[in-house]
């Protein structure tokens, strides 16, 4: 294995990590606050309604949203061990501002906990009796929740104890008040100021990779659920992958089988007006846009007043037999694919033939070829066996470069036929902000290209001795 | 055999035509070495590629006529069918080429690039192609052939292709022979080895050759009648041992004349004991720089090239120091060291009893104004988007105070100094020739009134005139401002005509140093005595 070889695949792999880090971020994102719109249409909670807030905790727990996002966390020392939910952000604020203030996490944490567990118990209550004491008492905790960081609270503990209203929730008033004396009486703010990494194997990013109460993961090929519709995201792009890739990769087959062989005969034949027609014919085709082509020719063979060969969307006859055969059924796509995939085609072509045959006559004054031809071979063997052979890696590494391309330019050819492909679904997602589905498309093109990438330097390096170690 | 008539040769249409070769007319026997001499740009390669129609028939028009008699019949190879020219190329006239790396395809196997030749023109099976490249690889005195035959073109040495390019070339039996400068890259002690092994080869296959080769020294060693040519047309012709003997061109005697061995210059400095207790201007203790590589991927740790290896030397005020030694020995490497544009891994330098090293803050570049080098091919060391005249001001504006008048008139004067106009000035490098861009090169490290300039290679790459007229300028400069300097060199010839002292390097080391005259008379190494063995 050769050193450069192995530093480049080392290199891809890595940016394998960074592709799947990066589409990590982009599902956990959600636009607006996701669970507020799920807790919305499944619940039947109104917004202002008491336990809401207890019930989106709840559903936080369940879903795994409460848990860390990462393995890693730099915070400050106040701040690690202890990792609570709140479901608004003024709570999350009054939080931190405590931990900053008092710096003892731990007492910081048991306080909170104390007032949501409170809470809880004030919501039962509230569903039996529905009395203004607790409505009062409530709206005590919210303050302290709220405010409690920024406010003197031994005022708030005396006005609890005067009000006599209050005198049935004592036990419940003398457990926050003993929490928040044990969190007063000894602060460590100084812990608010030391650097610290906090570690849980518990995260968001731990179940979405190996599988948690959302997905089974990352590793078994899920890649979680649509936001809006629930569905499964893998099941949903299964059959798109497969249209998008097999009309790429067919095209490009095609385009450089085609293309290279073509480049290397007009070289050979050193014919002078031949070789300006396939110019012409490369910079038409690599200068017109794809939607351009695209309607050109569904203006030509698709159009019931000029020639109507081809249908003009879609990939199959509508209403088709579930029940032919395969074949059956490819043959009956044929006359769908023909338009889309010279679509994909043209330009790729125009792309292979025009560098072809810049990088072959570039070789063709090099000293080995008039070797090569001081040795009395003809033209026809120079061409394909001597500088085809130096011309191919650099080829293929163009190549590599021109597939995200490949990608981008499906976007407009599937959506112009109606293909139901990777393209139509990357347009459809980043029109609703569905962040989910756009992180799995985000992974499985990345993730396409690298691989793409890797099996070009190891072509490469297949056909150039010059990288492989020498035999001495 | 192959008899050129009225040959011309002429590049381009219309207005922009430049003829390149003339009217020429010569004859080559069978068996006889021919040789074709003649500074750059006389049109020898250009000859050779006009009798093998090997030139690009879309920009150049071959003109005249080369007849080349076959075993049976007479064939004008001008008006020939490719086809015909197919046959004859490889089988009955062979070539072999100055470059022996680029000459090879770089990803195929060398081996089978020349079995292909015996494919084509004798039609044996890739079997009996292999047996018979393997007995020819034992001709050319290659060991070890069935492992060579597989290698490729980029883990050979220059020699090992060479002797590659002599078995392709002999594999059909041809009966004309084309070298085109065939040891001008290589190596010294290579090039006297494959010289005799082509002398051999030709004698004992009875073949007609035809060498060209710029170097007069090659050409009296190897051939039997040699041509001399200028600008396209040939200057004198006759037997070998006649024209070195009674040269009766004008050019042709010029040509022997600037033979570095022939030379006389005034650049030497004579010892005496007194200038022995100077102190030394340079000074190098231990000198080393080595080049990092991974041996393989999974080791962490990194073997080291040495390019220089514990180098240690002293430079006397105004002496001039050879430095010797084939390619790869280290020689750049250290002219680099010593001006410190590459740091050292281990040793010091010191100019003037001041340490100096690259890493010193840009400040303390104090050295730089001191020690100045001047580059083996000046259009690589020339910015080619700049006028020579702000090219040669460069190191003014870094190092000195003038103001715009003062400074162009200080690069006038310079330009003068060596040998070119002030309307120079505003030229760019691509409309000077090789040789007025060496001169702008030395103008521009001469300037600042350097203490020491070294010259790397400076004169190598450059004709044997021009070669002469440097030297001498450098001589001349001398003279009116005295400069200590280091001159770099492969050719000893060169290097016995302008050092005091002599440095001998190989594989970055130096193994022997001495006064000139008692180094290549009376060497004590037997690397040495190989090299100076090697002059031809």
């Amino acid at each position: 294995m050769n050193t450069s070889l192995t530093k480049k695949l080392a290199i891809y792999l890595l940016s394998g990590v960074a592709v799947i880090l990066a589409s990590f971020f982009i599902a956990v994102q959600m636009p607006g606050d996701a669970l507020d719109n799920l807790l919305l249409r499944q619940e039947k909670v109104s917004v202002s309604s008491y336990d809401y807030e207890i019930k989106k905790i709840e559903m936080a727990h369940r879903m795994g949203i409460d848990k860390p996002l990462f393995y890693f966390r730099m915070s400050s020392l106040a701040e690690t061990g202890y990792e609570i939910y709140f479901a608004t952000e003024t709570k999350k604020d009054n939080y931190s501002k405590l931990l900053r203030k008092y710096g003892n996490s731990k007492e910081v944490y048991l306080f909170a906990r104390n007032c949501q567990y409170t809470d809880e118990v004030l919501s039962g209550l509230n569903k039996k009796y529905n009395s203004s004491a607790i409505e009062k008492f409530s709206g005590y905790l919210q303050f302290i929740q709220k405010n409690s960081a920024s406010t003197n609270m031994d005022s708030v503990w005396t006005m609890t104890e005067n009000d006599h209203s209050l005198t049935e929730f004592r036990p419940l008033t003398n457990m926050l008040k003993h929490s928040w004396e044990k969190l007063a009486e000894q602060p460590h703010s100084y812990r608010a100021y030391i650097p610290a990494i906090s570690f849980s194997a518990d995260n968001r990013f731990n179940d979405w990779f190996f599988g948690g109460p959302l997905s089974h993961g990352l590793i078994h090929l899920d890649l979680g659920t649509s936001f809006f519709t629930g569905e499964k995201i893998t099941s949903l792009l299964k059959n798109k992958i497969a249209w998008s890739l097999g009309f790429s990769l067919t095209a490009i087959l095609l385009a450089f089988s085609i293309g290279i062989p073509l480049a290397a005969w007009i070289v050979s034949k050193k014919n002078k007006t031949l070789d300006k027609f396939i110019r012409i014919f490369a910079a038409t085709g690599y200068a017109m846009p794809v939607y351009l082509a695209g309607v050109i020719l569904l203006f030509l063979f698709s159009n019931p007043d000029i020639l109507n060969i081809f249908p003009s969307s879609g990939v199959k006859p509508i209403g088709m037999n579930d029940n032919v055969s395969i074949a059956g059924k490819l043959w009956a796509s044929v006359p769908y694919l023909i338009l889309p995939l010279i679509c994909y085609t043209f330009s790729l072509l125009a792309f292979a033939v025009s560098t072809a045959g810049e990088l072959l006559q570039n070789q063709m004054s090099l000293p080995y070829i008039v070797t090569a031809r001081a040795k009395g071979l003809d033209e026809k063997t120079i061409v394909y066996k001597h500088a085809l052979k130096n011309v191919l890696p650099p080829l293929i590494s163009l190549l590599a470069n021109i597939f995200p391309a490949i990608i981008g330019g499906s976007v407009i050819i599937e959506t112009l036929f109606s293909i139901p492909g990777m393209g139509n679904e990357i347009v459809r997602a980043c029109l609703s902000r569905n962040f989910p589905l756009l992180s799995a498309i985000i992974l499985i093109s990345g993730f396409a290209t690298i691989v793409m990438y890797a099996l070009v330097d190891i072509a490469v390096y297949r056909l150039d001795p010059r990288i492989k170690p020498s035999a001495a | 055999m192959l008899s050129v008539k009225n040959l011309s040769v002429a590049f381009g249409r219309g207005t922009n035509k430049t003829t390149v070769v003339n009217d020429l007319t010569f004859q080559i026997a069978k068996g006889e070495a021919l040789g074709l001499s003649g500074e750059s740009g006389c049109g020898k390669t250009i000859t050779s590629l006009a009798i093998l129609q090997l030139l690009n028939k879309e920009t150049s028009a071959v003109n005249g006529e080369v007849l080349f008699a076959n075993n049976s019949s007479t064939i004008n190879l001008i008006s020939a069918s490719e086809k015909t020219l197919q046959n004859i190329r490889g089988k009955d006239i062979a070539m072999i080429f100055q470059e022996p790396k680029s000459a090879f395809n770089p990803v195929i196997a060398c081996g089978k690039q020349i079995a292909e030749v015996m494919m084509k023109h004798e039609k044996l099976s890739y079997k009996d192609a292999f047996e018979k490249t393997l007995t020819l690889f034992e001709k050319v005195h290659l060991s070890n052939a069935k492992e060579l035959f597989y290698r490729y073109p980029h883990e050979l040495s220059g020699g090992q292709l060479q002797r590659m390019a002599i078995a392709m070339a002999i594999s059909c039996n041809p009966q004309l022979l084309i070298a085109d400068e065939p040891t001008t890259a290589l190596d010294v002690t290579t090039q006297k080895v494959i010289l005799k092994l082509l002398k051999n080869i030709q004698q004992e296959y009875q073949m007609a050759m035809l060498l060209i080769s710029h170097d007069l020294k090659v050409i009296e060693h190897m051939t039997d009648r040699v041509l001399v040519m200028q600008k396209g047309r040939i200057a004198e012709e006759n037997n070998t041992n006649e024209i070195f003997k009674n040269p009766v061109s004008e050019y042709t005697k010029s040509l022997i004349a600037n033979q570095p061995s022939n030379l006389n210059l005034k650049i030497k400095k004579h010892q005496t004991e007194q200038q022995e207790t100077l102190l030394p201007v340079i000074k190098a203790n231990n000198l080393t720089k080595r080049y990092p590589f991974h041996k393989s991927v999974w080791t962490w740790k990194k073997e080291y090239f040495e390019a220089v290896k514990n180098v240690s030397f002293e430079l006397l005020p105004g002496e001039t120091l050879g430095i010797a030694g084939e390619s790869g020995s280290g020689k750049s490497t250290l002219a680099r060291l010593i001006l410190q544009l590459i740091p050292s891994d281990n040793g010091e330098m010191f100019f003037n009893k001041d340490l100096i090293h690259f890493y010193h803050h840009k400040k303390n570049y104090f050295w730089r104004k001191k020690i100045q080098i001047v580059f083996q091919h000046p259009h690589h060391a020339l910015d080619p988007l700049m006028q020579v005249g702000k090219s040669i001001e460069e190191p003014l504006i870094a190092f000195e105070k003038y103001n715009d008048g003062e400074r162009k008139a200080k690069v006038e004067e310079w330009l003068a100094k060596v040998g070119l106009t002030p309307q120079h000035y505003h030229r760019y490098p691509h409309e000077l020739s090789t040789g007025q861009k060496q001169r702008v090169c030395i103008a521009r490290a001469l300037i600042i009134q350097p203490d020491v300039v070294v010259f790397d290679e400076a004169v190598s790459a450059l004709d044997v005139s021009v070669q002469a007229q440097i030297l001498q300028l450098i001589a001349q400069l001398k003279e009116k401002t005295p400069f200590s300097s280091i001159f770099i060199s492969h050719n000893l010839e060169v290097l016995r005509l302008v050092c005091d002292r002599l440095l001998i390097m190989r594989n970055g080391e130096i193994i022997e140093q001495g006064a000139t005259e008692k180094i290549l008379d009376k060497p004590i190494s037997a690397y040495t005595q190989q090299l100076i063995d090697s002059i031809l």
